[in-house]
């Protein structure tokens, strides 16, 4: 009984760890991330993910010709400011650097519809100075327009 | 006791690990590849461990927003009749039926409002409304946020706003509660729907038809979209949407591709055009072979 008891408390526990996570990213992505978009309309797509530093993510976006885009990453303030994302094509050229642009949104158009791979790289933060790496909510936004 | 202590502490962490990374609805992520790594990346041997496990790759889904954009930028019109009648709605039993409906109304209605059709888009609303309830997204398509639109409805950037923040909400709500499947679906259908208003407009005796071009582009977010499929750890709710789209991709196949690399290009406005050029070429019967399994695949789903 006493097992059970612990089992059920260790899996609800679980479950609103989990979703808790979810919703602090949501409401992060919500409040900073998206009036950043403007004057582009979000695709309505969520890509999100907790990254601890020195973590990297990424993710394959297929991108349509005829329309320009607003590419975003938004990461929280506890993975610091050196949080940046690579654009690259199917071929592995990187055609686009926000480290090396200094910005952290890239406004372009593709000459034709296809896949590129935006990977996000979370180095380590300087600024941590614990033994804990710090992890946050980053977010890869689209906004489109004509 | 001590030993029973370490035994519940190890099963904890079990759990743990298991709850956050392996829930039936979450897509599994791909195992990881050292071409991912950023050899840019300042990390210690200490970190690299961590950082190789760390990599995810994640597939982004079609948004039938986007499509229904694209369609009215290569010459289609707007046709009622072509779209999915919102009494379908009320046909609808099972969650997964519901879930590709759902889909297929936000495509219509992003159609819809693309070409300025304020009731249409109303009537897409109230049925999105319905449907979102039925599959449990709550405080999305409130009565107050209808209320909304239609104090707005002649504004078609308005509409769109209302539209992508209603579409994006309603994804976090499923992700949050680990419904990311339902999301697939929605996806899909919303990516089906977009498929079959091009193929009702295009001329299929015309390969070079501006929309016939739209319509061999979908094969790469086809591609994308039956991997995000497969990636789930429990795929068998999404079997039958898989399969269908797995027989579509046999056709999209043949369609042959001529990629040529361009040099990047900056406007007068500071706005890149990269990537590189694809131009496709329909062999003989292969675009009249796609519309007709479009248009099973999308009857099936619309019953």
């Amino acid at each position: 009984m006493k097992h059970l008891q612990y089992f059920l408390a260790i899996s609800i526990g679980v479950f609103l760890f989990s979703n808790t996570i979810n919703a602090q990213c949501k409401r992060f992505t919500e409040k900073q991330c998206l009036p950043k978009l403007a004057p582009f309309t979000n695709n309505g797509q969520i890509n999100n993910a907790t990254l601890f530093e020195g973590d990297s993510a990424s993710l394959i976006m297929t991108f349509y010709s005829l329309l320009d885009y607003r590419l975003m990453v938004c990461s929280h303030d506890v993975l610091g400011a050196g949080v940046h994302f690579k654009v690259r094509d199917n071929d592995g050229n990187i055609l686009f650097n926000s480290q090396e642009a200094q910005k952290s949104a890239w406004d372009f158009r593709v000459n034709s519809t296809q896949d590129l791979m935006v990977s996000v790289i979370a180095p380590q933060n300087p600024e941590n100075l614990t033994d804990i790496p710090a992890s946050g909510c980053v977010s890869i936004i689209l906004g489109f327009r004509e | 006791m001590i030993l029973k202590s370490i035994k519940y502490f190890a099963f904890t962490i079990s759990l743990l690990i298991f709850a956050m990374g392996c829930g039936d609805n979450t897509p599994t992520q791909n195992p990881p590849t050292d071409k991912l790594v950023d050899p840019n990346l300042d990390v210690n041997s200490k970190d690299k461990a961590r950082f190789q496990r760390a990599k995810i790759v994640f597939f982004a889904l079609p948004s039938p927003i986007e499509t229904a954009r694209i369609l009215k930028k290569s010459g289609a019109i707007y046709n009622k009749a072509f779209l999915n009648p919102s009494s379908n709605a009320t046909g609808y039993s099972t969650s997964v039926q519901k879930a590709v409906a759902l889909g297929i109304f936000i495509a219509d209605l992003s159609y819809a409002n693309s070409f300025v059709q304020q009731q249409d888009c109303l009537e897409y609303f109230a049925t999105i409304q319905k449907l979102s309830e039925e599959l449990s997204l709550s405080n999305i398509f409130t009565t107050e946020f209808i209320e909304t639109i239609e104090k707005n409805i002649n504004s078609e950037d308005s509409v769109l706003k209302y539209l992508s923040e209603s579409y994006w909400r309603a994804n976090a709500q499923l992700k949050e509660n680990d419904r990311e499947s339902v999301a697939t679906l929605v996806a899909a259908g919303g990516w089906i729907e977009g498929l079959h208003i091009a193929s009702s407009l295009v001329d299929p005796n015309n390969p070079l038809d501006p929309l016939a071009v739209r319509i061999a582009e979908q094969r790469v977010s086809l591609k994308q979209l039956i991997k995000y499929l497969l990636s789930f750890k429990d795929p068998k709710v999404l079997k039958e949407m898989t399969d269908d789209l797995k027989l579509l991709k046999t056709s999209f196949d043949k369609i042959e591709m001529k990629i040529v690399r361009e040099t990047k290009e900056v406007d007068e406005n500071g706005i890149e055009t990269v990537g590189n050029t694809r131009t496709y070429t329909y062999p003989e019967g292969t675009l009249k072979e796609i519309l007709e399994k479009v248009s099973i695949i999308r009857t099936k789903y619309i019953k």
